[in-house]
Formats: C-alpha cells, sequence, structure tokens
C-alpha cells in the first residue's frame, strides 16, 4: 500500500492541500518546483485542476511559443502559471479567493461530505452501518433536494450552460426520490437501485458488468460483505448521481480513487489473491464508470470540450508535418507499414467509443503495439522510445482522434491509480500525454525549422515542398488503388501459372499418349503371332489319306473364316492367351471332328 | 495487474547512448528461453517477473523497464515518465561529453522531483575506450570524462556506477564494477549507508547492470559499497 500513498494522484493531491491548509505538503512543492524547472508548462492532461470560470478570472491570452517570462504566476511568486488555473501556480491558484465562488459551502451543507476522504479503513464501516439503519434511504431522499437547492444558491456563478443543464432534469428528482429503497445491507439488490437514480440511466453494458462484477464477488467474498461492497459502490453512485453538477470533477474524481482503495484494502483484508484481486478491482471500474460515464464524461463544469476545439484545431493546422519533421523513421512507401499505420490509426480513433478508462487504454496499447510493429519492419530493429515517440506523434497528428483531451482527462481522473502507473497500459499513456504537450508546445525550433516557415505554415499561409507526398501517401482512393492493383497483380501472377501448367499438362498428355503407342508397338513386334494350325491339321489327315472316297472332313468347315483371317482381324490387339487360345481350340474340335469320322468309317 | 510490489525504472540520457540496447539485451537476449514475463515486443517498455527474498519468504516483484525518448526536443516531456519511479539509471557515452552534461541535468531532475527514486549511473560503449588502451595504436576514443569525476559524482550522488560495453564486444578484467547499492525499502527514503561489500565482476556485459539492480533493489538490510577495483 505504501505505492498507492507515494504515487500522488493530483486530485488527490489537491484534496489533501484543503484539508490541511497550513502550508502545501512536499509533494504540492514537489509539483511547484516541477513547473519552474521544466522549460514548458507540464500537459493539461495530467493536472486536471480545471474549474468552471468565475466571472472575476480574467485569463490572460495564452502565448505560444513565447517566452518563458510569459508562463510565470501572475501573482508573480517565481513559479510557472497554467492556463488550467487562469495562469495561477499551483499554490497561489489554491490560496486565490476566488476560489470559494466555485464551490459555495451550500451544497456541502446538504448530506455530502466533500471535505477530507474518509480513511479507507474507517469509510466502509460507517457506510455499512448508515445503509443498515435504513440510512440509505434518508440519504437518497436527502440528495436530490442537494442537487435542487445547489443551482439556486449560487446562481450567479453559475454559466447559462450548466443552467440550462440542470432545470430540466431537477422535475424527475422528487419523484424517483420516493421511490428510494430501503432494504438491509445483508441482501442489497444493485439492480433496483441504480434504476431509482435519477440522472443514471443503466445501459445493458453497465447491467451485464453489474452481473459479471457480483458473480465473480459472490466467488470470492459470503453474503455480508458483498452487500458491503455494493453499498460502498452505490453510496458513491448516489453522491455522483446528485452533486455530478455541482461538485468539481477533481472531488468526484478523488471520491471515486478512494472507493477503489478501499476496495482494494477489503480485498487484501480478505485474502483475495492478487490476479483476482486486480481482475476484480478493473471490473467495479467497469460498473462504475459504465454507469456514471454520462454523467463525468467531458462534464460541463469543466472546460474540457473547450480544450478539445483548440487540440483539434491545432492539429489541423499541423497536418502538413511529415515523418522527416518529427524524425519518424517508418517505411511509408511499404504497403504493410501503411496498413498498420491506418490499423493504429483506427485504433487510436476507437478509444473515444469505449467507455472504460480499462478499455480505453487497452485500445491505446493495441494502437502502440502496431507502431512497435511497424517500427520493427521499418528499421529491422527493436523500437526505442526515441523512435516511438516521434511515431506516436505522428499518429495522433495523422488521426486527429475525436476528444482526445477529454479522453486523457477521463482517463487521469478514473483510472484505477496503479494501472495508470505501471505496467504497458501506463507507459503507453505516459507516452500519449508526452505525445499531446509536444504537439501542443511544438515550435520552430522543436522541428528544427525556421520560425518563419513554420508560422506560414501552421497559418496556411504556404503549404511545405513535399507535402503533397504525405498527402498522397495518407490518401484513401490511393491506398485501395494499390491495393488493387496488389491483387490484380497478384491475380496475374496466377494466371499465368496456371496456364503454364496447363500447357504442361497437356505437353504430358502427349508424351504419354506417344509413348504408350510406342510400348504398344514395341510389345506388338515382339510378339508378332506365329500361325500353327495348319501344320497340326495337315498331321491329323495324315493317317486317313487311303479313305479318299469321303470328302474331306475339313469341307465342312469352309464357310468358317480361316485361322488367318481371324487373326489378322485381333491385329489391334495385343497378344494374349486367349487370342492365342482360340485357332488351338478350333483346331482341336477339328481334329476330333475328323477322328469321330474316322471311327464311323471304321463302323 | 498489479501486485502491492511493482518497481518502475526509468531509462535516461541522450540519443543513442545506448539505453535501449541496454534494455533491449536484457529483456530478449539474456533471458532467452527461461520463462521470462515480457509482453511488448520492442524496447521501449518492457517488464519482467521475479521472485526476491524478503526476510525468508519469497515475494514476486514485477519491474517495469520504461524508456524514454533522449531527444532534447521531448526533453520537457520526461517528467511524465520518471514520475514515480523507483529506479533510474541515467546512461551516459563515456566518449561524449554532452551526455556526460545531460546526466547531471537529470540527475538533479530526478533527486529534485522523486525523492524515493535511486539514482544508477551508467557509462556506456566502454569499448571504444578499449580500443585506444591497446599498444597497436588503433584509433579509439578518448574518455571525454574523467573516470575520477565520475567516480566523484557517483559518490556526491550515492549512485551506484556501472560500466558497459557494446553488445558482442568482449568484456575485460579493465572493468571496474563500483557498486554502491542502496538501501531500498518501499516508500521509505535512503537510511544510511551500510557495511562495505565488495562485488567485483568479470564481466560488464550490459545486462549485468540491470541485473545487479534488481538483485540491489528489494534489499532491506544489507546495502553494500565497494571500494574501486584495480
Amino acid at each position: 500500500m505504501a505505492d498507492g500513498q507515494t504515487g500522488l494522484h493530483p486530485a488527490r493531491a489537491s484534496e489533501r492541500t484543503r484539508v490541511a491548509p497550513g502550508g502545501p505538503t512536499n509533494a504540492e512543492r514537489l509539483n511547484d518546483g516541477a513547473e519552474a524547472g521544466i522549460f514548458a508548462p507540464p500537459p493539461a492532461g495530467l493536472m486536471p485542476r480545471s474549474r468552471p470560470q468565475g466571472p472575476a478570472l480574467q485569463p490572460p491570452p495564452p502565448t505560444p511559443g513565447g517566452g518563458s517570462a510569459k508562463l510565470l504566476c501572475r501573482n508573480g511568486c517565481g513559479f510557472f502559471g497554467n492556463p488550467e488555473w487562469h495562469w495561477y501556480c499551483s499554490k497561489c491558484w489554491r490560496a486565490h479567493p476566488q476560489r470559494s465562488l466555485v464551490a459555495p459551502p451550500t451544497t456541502r451543507s446538504s448530506g455530502l461530505t466533500l471535505g477530507p476522504p474518509a480513511s479507507p479503513r474507517s469509510r466502509p464501516a460507517s457506510a455499512g452501518t448508515s445503509a443498515g439503519g435504513g440510512g440509505s434511504t434518508t440519504r437518497s431522499s436527502g440528495d436530490p433536494r442537494a442537487s435542487h437547492s445547489g443551482p439556486k444558491a449560487p446562481s450567479g456563478d453559475l454559466t447559462l450552460r450548466q443552467r440550462l443543464k440542470l432545470t430540466p432534469k431537477s422535475p424527475r428528482s422528487p419523484a424517483s426520490a420516493t421511490g428510494a429503497p430501503s432494504g438491509p445491507p445483508a441482501t442489497f439488490d444493485w439492480r433496483q437501485h441504480l434504476s431509482n437514480l435519477p440522472h443514471i440511466r443503466a445501459s445493458t453494458e453497465c447491467l451485464s458488468a453489474g452481473q459479471v462484477l457480483a458473480s465473480h464477488l459472490r466467488h470470492w467474498v459470503d453474503g455480508k460483505s458483498l452487500a458491503e461492497i455494493w453499498v460502498l459502490i452505490h453510496t458513491l453512485l448516489e453522491k455522483i448521481d446528485a452533486s455530478h453538477e455541482t461538485t468539481p470533477i477533481d472531488t468526484i474524481a478523488s471520491q471515486v480513487q478512494e472507493v477503489y482503495l478501499t476496495l482494494r484494502a477489503k480485498f487484501i483484508q480478505w485474502d483475495v489473491p492478487d490476479d483476482d484481486l486486480s481482475v476484480i478491482l478493473e471490473q467495479s471500474e467497469a460498473y462504475l464508470s459504465l454507469a456514471t460515464y454520462p454523467l463525468l464524461f467531458c462534464p460541463s463544469s469543466t472546460n474540457d470540450e473547450e480544450k478539445d476545439l483548440r487540440l483539434q484545431n491545432r492539429i489541423r493546422s499541423l497536418n502538413w508535418i511529415t515523418t522527416q519533421e518529427l524524425r519518424c523513421v517508418i517505411q511509408e512507401s511499404s504497403q504493410r507499414v501503411r496498413d498498420l499505420l491506418h490499423d493504429a490509426i483506427n485504433d487510436i480513433v476507437a478509444l473515444d467509443s469505449q467507455q472504460t478508462p480499462q478499455a480505453k487504454l487497452k485500445s491505446l496499447v493495441t494502437c502502440c503495439k502496431k507502431l512497435i510493429e511497424m517500427l520493427l519492419i521499418s528499421n529491422e530493429k527493436a523500437a526505442s522510445a526515441d523512435e516511438f515517440l516521434p511515431c506516436l506523434i505522428y499518429v495522433c497528428l495523422k488521426a486527429n482522434p475525436p476528444r482526445l483531451q477529454s479522453n486523457v482527462n477521463y482517463i487521469t481522473r478514473f483510472c484505477i491509480e496503479d494501472n495508470l502507473r505501471m505496467g504497458d497500459g501506463g507507459y503507453y499513456f505516459a507516452s500519449l500525454c508526452s505525445a499531446l504537450s509536444f504537439i501542443e508546445n511544438m515550435d520552430a525550433a522543436s522541428v528544427d525549422m525556421d520560425s518563419t516557415d513554420f508560422h506560414n505554415y501552421v497559418t496556411g499561409r504556404s503549404l511545405p515542398p513535399g507535402s503533397w507526398k504525405c498527402t498522397l501517401l495518407m490518401s484513401e482512393g490511393l491506398q485501395v488503388m494499390v491495393q488493387n492493383k496488389r491483387i490484380l497483380e497478384s491475380l496475374s501472377e496466377r494466371q499465368h501459372q496456371a496456364l503454364t501448367q496447363t500447357t504442361s499438362l497437356s505437353q504430358q498428355m502427349d508424351n504419354f499418349a506417344q509413348e504408350i503407342h510406342e510400348e504398344v508397338a514395341d510389345i506388338l513386334r515382339k510378339t508378332a503371332y506365329v500361325i500353327k494350325a495348319p501344320r497340326t491339321v495337315k498331321r491329323l489327315h495324315f493317317p486317313v489319306t487311303s479313305s479318299s472316297t469321303k470328302e474331306p472332313p475339313c469341307s465342312k468347315l469352309v464357310d468358317l473364316p480361316t485361322p488367318t483371317g481371324h487373326q489378322l482381324s485381333l491385329d489391334n490387339f495385343e497378344g494374349c492367351s486367349t487370342q492365342n487360345a482360340i485357332p488351338g481350340i478350333v483346331c482341336q474340335n477339328l481334329q476330333h471332328l475328323s477322328l469321330q469320322e474316322e471311327d464311323d468309317d471304321l463302323m | 495487474m498489479s501486485p502491492p510490489s511493482d518497481v518502475k525504472v526509468v531509462l535516461l540520457g541522450t540519443e543513442y547512448c545506448g539505453k535501449s540496447s541496454l534494455v533491449e539485451r536484457y529483456l530478449h537476449d539474456r533471458f532467452r528461453g527461461e520463462n521470462c514475463y515480457q509482453n511488448t515486443v520492442g524496447a521501449a517498455y518492457g517488464s519482467k517477473l521475479f521472485e526476491i527474498n524478503v526476510n525468508g519468504s519469497p515475494r514476486a516483484l514485477i519491474m517495469g523497464i520504461w524508456d524514454t525518448a533522449g531527444s532534447e526536443r521531448y526533453q520537457s516531456m520526461s517528467r511524465l515518465y520518471y514520475r514515480s519511479a523507483r529506479a533510474a539509471i541515467l546512461c551516459f557515452d563515456i566518449t561524449c561529453r554532452e551526455s556526460w552534461a545531460k546526466v547531471q541535468f537529470w540527475k538533479k531532475e530526478v533527486q529534485r522531483h522523486e525523492r524515493l527514486c535511486r539514482i544508477y549511473l551508467c557509462a556506456t560503449k566502454m569499448d571504444k575506450l578499449l580500443a585506444e588502451d591497446q599498444a597497436d595504436g588503433t584509433e579509439g576514443h578518448a574518455p571525454a570524462i574523467e573516470g575520477a569525476v565520475v567516480s566523484r559524482f557517483a559518490q556526491e550522488s550515492e549512485a551506484a556506477l556501472f560500466h558497459t560495453t557494446r553488445i558482442g564486444s568482449s568484456p575485460t578484467t579493465n572493468f571496474v564494477f563500483h557498486l554502491n547499492p542502496p538501501h531500498f525499502t518501499f516508500g521509505m527514503p535512503l537510511a544510511a549507508r551500510a557495511r562495505a561489500r565488495s562485488l567485483s565482476t568479470e564481466s560488464g556485459l550490459c545486462c549485468e547492470v540491470v541485473d545487479t539492480l534488481h538483485r540491489a533493489l528489494p534489499v532491506t538490510k544489507a546495502g553494500a559499497h565497494s571500494d574501486e577495483e584495480p
């Protein structure tokens, strides 16, 4: 658990300092120092501390590519400012008096604990006991009122957009509040509870994720602990449901993270093995995020949407960048590389359609693995970060993934912290953040170009030479054409092959026929038929020559075809025993006949 | 996918100073054929599962090795990588003065932002120096940094120092293996330096570095420090 404590989530860090306003913790000081020590301000994605814009705050115009003096804190404390904190540094921003307008105390008094998050150990106990005494009923009936009264008290500070979002939903709250369940925690019906939350619409994915989680949990914990977990998760859901529009997103994020930590501590306490523990945690994360995704992704209380637009425009203005400028060593001319590049682009675009942080990370990882494979093909050696990062930047520029900044923020806020810090998901996510930061801060120096050229290209006043190459390579029609050409080539190759094979087959057949003919002729020549019958017949007739009164016995057979004639008609056949036998039989018959006649004569 | 004890190791250093080869060698070469835990092709990110003995009981550790882009233009982003790292290996090319300057920069950066991060120094491409040491006068590079300077710097920053050769070249006995491994516990800052234990090695191969590193990481009681071996 030491890991969890030391790896500071930015949101939780801010929470902690709010609890103890005596001074910034060490970690906070480190954060501040980091901004001063590093040339560019850290990427917005990793330090989400956005607040709704108050009327009194006038952020100075952003100065891309300007001197570092312009990036300093408005308070003049010497540290770097950040646009997210209206150009204050993190410390001055927290100390700023205007901040109190953002989260007015009226919303805090309505049964919600926005203050110090409870420690992982103490919280589940309180949740369990309060729900046991019908606490969940009072809480859920109290919460809609909180969201009801919330927009009224600080109405001056809310933007029009927020108010528009609030009003249509409020009439639904009282009706649903009456139907809130009050079951004992031993049989907590999460489905019913979920359907009673006014703002959360349970999708089928969410319900199935809940089911998977429930079945998995049942395998590891007993009924009471199961209910405890459900109560823990659903207390959070209730809280989010009731106050997602009035609570700063980072507070919600830290509450969510707190629940993950509590769950983790509980599972460790119940001796769930490590592998299953991470699976269960991921499933709870999936369930939580699927239930709250529409409320917490790119929420109206932040300016995520504007940042998305800004990033999108920025990427669009940089679409002339080619692999040369980025020193990205891939062989774009190779079809295999281009296929992988397209797949990678599809993957990173698909990141937006996923609804849980884990799934988003997964599509990022698939994308990055394809990039690494691509580099492997291009360079024939394993890709290192020196080659990988430019490649990722290039893909981001070419794909221009929708709502990328919002996605990054969402993952930062609601992904289980350990998964973001460790593993390949964490690595590639850090790379993505780096890529975004590079894209935002890119200037002429960072791509080794002349600054006027760079400016002209960015503003679209002129096009870099050779930009058509890149465009050509990325063009869809050309892709199809090249692919079709490849298919045609392979077809013609195969046809040619088939033709050759046909010719050779017919040749073989001819040869075979020829060979057979020759062989037959050869055999015929060797086994030429020799007529032996006349000799036998002569010998038989020899002793009866004396009785010349009778006509010769063979005169009866005059009409029969002569053996030689028969032999001739069989010419076409190969010599075989039957054919040879035929004349023999005839002769024997003849002999027999003549002998009988002789006997008759003698009688 | 994270048992409580994950170790994140980050590699810092200029381009082409050999940090990628280090990982590649470690992950793909040496442990080929063994049951290695490795889920990526390429050396940008690699992880390895190993077991250690802490006070007699086995404990699984996953070490994730994060490679960083060393180019100057990505320098400002590196903090995203070394955030909450437990160990940083600062690589520098022994024949390149700029890479040494960068090491000093990284050391300050890392020590300022990540208190818990142990620092390891790694002088790469020692084989280039060797070419000159041989008396036949083959073209070799002069060391850009005095060996004494490096070891003094390593001592000041409580960093273990390693020397590595290029993959494939044969190791020689000239290589000195300083080891100044830390008293390393999770979530705790460095304690006092422990008793000296000399560890010399014949092989200065790349993989040794990380190997020794992960042997050194989990040590909670016995740290070690060695004097130079001639």
